[in-house]
């Protein structure tokens, strides 16, 4: 076979394989293919001085047409009881000090989730239904790509993210503002696979504006994908429990 | 004083083998008119007896200053589709911040939105909770008689309920949660010292409770409101929220009281002994920053639309570490002499400061 030819076909068959951006993103959606999942965490939030704030919390998870998640809270004492339900757009805080809990504004999700440097949109982003994508660098073992959000009142304008070919999971989330100045990086690292399901055990977020790092460590003794987490985990019932 | 031994000598026993949490609170008040600052000091142990799938039990035990009680002992029955509570409990109806019309059982004081050192008492009641689907279900509450008696410097204010029955249905529609209620509240004695006594007659409010966002906008919206279906009395609260900027909520409600007065020459000054205000229309403005994970601020304002007096207050609530925080709240008064705020700046001064230190264990 002449080499020119042996070259096209190579060619071909690369870019009959490659992946396209949206693909990319449905990829990244489904990475780790699991449905539920549960685990406890610890954030930590280091300011830019170098004071430290500890938080711990079980967190559950459940995929379907609607996403669910509860956070709850168990460390420090003041914040201990406190719960967090999401179930798609919608936000339900509850206050163990009133046993009250209520439905937030949905602006609210673009809000800081405890003083950290994530947001609630940041803990629950739905790559296909909240964005549109384009490659930018297509290297050996990741993808560089831009994802603009469908939604234009969320404050960054596009982001910036580093996927992993192997599993799909990012590995680097960039910020940019209206201005298209990065103000936050997101970092994943020490990735494992847990019951078959790759994933990160520490995310790191910083806020380049002010200098604050918060870090979610996950205990991964706690970690489990696809145990039979009960719907009725979501709801008021298990808010006031 | 037994009581208390025995209760700290269980609590002592057994807080090496059970999970609990220690909150010792210190306050000093100072406004202008007081001749020394006011101190007050309170303790509560809370205690997690039970946390099983099906039962869990706690209990929560204050002392000090305001008094030694159980603020909270309850079991909690746990089934897939319905639940039940027994005992002390705090209970949580509605959805506005600063009131909660068809919140009979324990009514928040006002100003309790913005102390984030509040916890509400716990009323002695039995609740059953039925969960017909994951987004509609049912609640009925028993309350037991409450009364409470305090003293404000040789006043005496008495305050008694018999007895409250209220059921609630709940369900979300649209993204919006919508609650209906239905309450009875017997007869309620109150008294100031040996000048007024008033026995008031059982109440049957109907309410509703309406909180979600607008479209596309995401602005949040809230009503709450009760009905008197003998007197055709009502009282409502509506508001609106906006978080902006990630670290600014901005927060409007607006109250209104048909049973209040709309001229303050006709005010009924008794009410404020109870804890009630006197008019009839009020705005609250509210704007929240979170400064950073250690700091919250807030400003906030009472208007009563009536006669124009306000209470104009600041909140710094900062976390100097997992144990301890501090709570700052200047406070400034302003109206008429006869005026429901001005009537409290004749009392306490233009303007004051209460501290708070929070200790945690």
């Amino acid at each position: 076979m002449k080499t020119g030819t042996l070259l096209l076909l190579i060619l071909l068959g690369s870019f009959l394989t490659a992946e396209t951006a949206d693909e990319i993103l449905v990829k990244m959606e489904n990475a780790g293919e699991y449905t539920t999942s549960e685990m406890e965490s610890e954030m930590k939030i280091v300011t830019a001085k170098g004071d430290e704030t500890k938080m711990r919390l079980m967190s559950y998870e459940k995929r379907g047409d609607e996403d669910f998640s509860l956070m709850w809270f168990t460390e420090p004492a003041r914040l201990k009881g406190t719960k967090i339900l999401t179930k798609g757009d919608n936000i339900w805080y509850y206050n163990v000090r009133t046993n009250r809990d209520r439905l937030l504004t949905k602006s609210a999700k673009k809000g800081s989730m405890m003083g950290s440097s994530f947001s609630y949109d940041d803990m629950d982003m739905e790559y296909t239904k909240d964005f549109t994508a384009q490659i930018l660098e297509d290297k050996k073992d990741f993808y560089w790509i831009k994802a603009v959000p469908l939604d234009e009142d969320r404050k960054y304008s596009y982001l910036k993210i580093k996927v992993r070919k192997e599993d799909f999971l990012p590995e680097i989330v960039e910020y940019y503002d209206k201005t298209e100045s990065k103000y936050k990086e997101m970092i994943l690292d020490e990735f494992v696979t847990i019951d078959d399901h790759p994933t990160a055990l520490n995310i790191r977020m910083e806020d380049l504006s002010n200098g604050k790092i918060t870090y979610m460590i996950t205990d991964p003794e706690t970690l489990k994908f696809n145990s039979d987490l009960n719907e009725d985990l979501f709801n008021e019932k298990k808010l006031k429990q | 004083m037994k009581f208390i031994i025995i209760a700290l000598l269980l609590i002592a026993s057994t807080l090496s083998a059970m999970d609990y949490t220690i909150e010792t609170t210190f306050g000093i008040s100072y406004y202008e008119e007081y001749d020394d600052p006011e101190t007050n000091l309170n303790g509560e142990v809370m205690l997690y007896l039970l946390d099983e799938d099906n039962i869990t039990a706690d209990a929560a035990f204050r002392v000090g200053d305001d008094g030694n009680y159980f603020n909270r002992a309850r079991v909690k029955l746990i089934q897939s589709w319905w639940d039940l509570a027994l005992g002390r409990q705090q209970i949580g109806w509605g959805n506005g911040y600063n009131f909660n019309p068809t919140d009979i059982f324990n009514a928040k004081p006002l100003g309790a939105a913005f102390d984030p050192a509040y916890a509400k008492r716990g009323r002695d009641s039995v609740i059953l909770t039925t969960y017909w689907s994951d987004i509609l279900c049912m609640e009925v509450i028993y309350g037991f008689a409450v009364s409470s008696e305090t003293d404000m410097d040789g006043i005496n204010i008495y305050r008694k309920t018999d007895w409250d029955l209220g059921g609630k249905l709940k369900t979300n529609l649209f993204d919006y949660d919508l609650a209906f209620t239905f309450t009875y509240t017997d007869y309620r004695t109150r008294s100031i010292n040996d000048y007024f006594q008033e026995v008031l007659e059982p109440r049957k409010l109907a309410g509703i409770s309406l909180v979600g966002s607008l479209p596309v906008i995401d602005f949040g919206v809230w009503l709450e409101g009760t009905y008197d279906i003998e007197t055709e009395d009502y009282e409502f609260i509506t508001g609106t929220e906006y978080v902006f900027l990630e670290d600014y909520t901005l927060n409007i409600e607006y109250y209104r009281n048909s049973s209040g007065e709309p001229e303050y020459e006709n005010y009924d000054f008794n009410r404020m002994f109870f804890g009630e205000l006197l008019a009839q229309d009020y705005l609250i403005p509210s704007l929240r920053y979170v400064a950073s994970e250690k700091l919250e601020m807030s400003a906030f304002a009472f208007q009563n639309l009536n006669d124009s007096s306000s209470s104009l207050g600041l909140v710094f609530d900062y976390y100097y570490n997992d144990y301890v925080d501090f709570i700052i709240t200047p406070l400034y008064l302003n109206g008429c002499r006869e005026s429901e705020f001005g009537i409290q700046k004749e009392l306490i001064g233009n303007y004051g400061i209460d501290l708070k230190v929070r200790l945690f264990l």
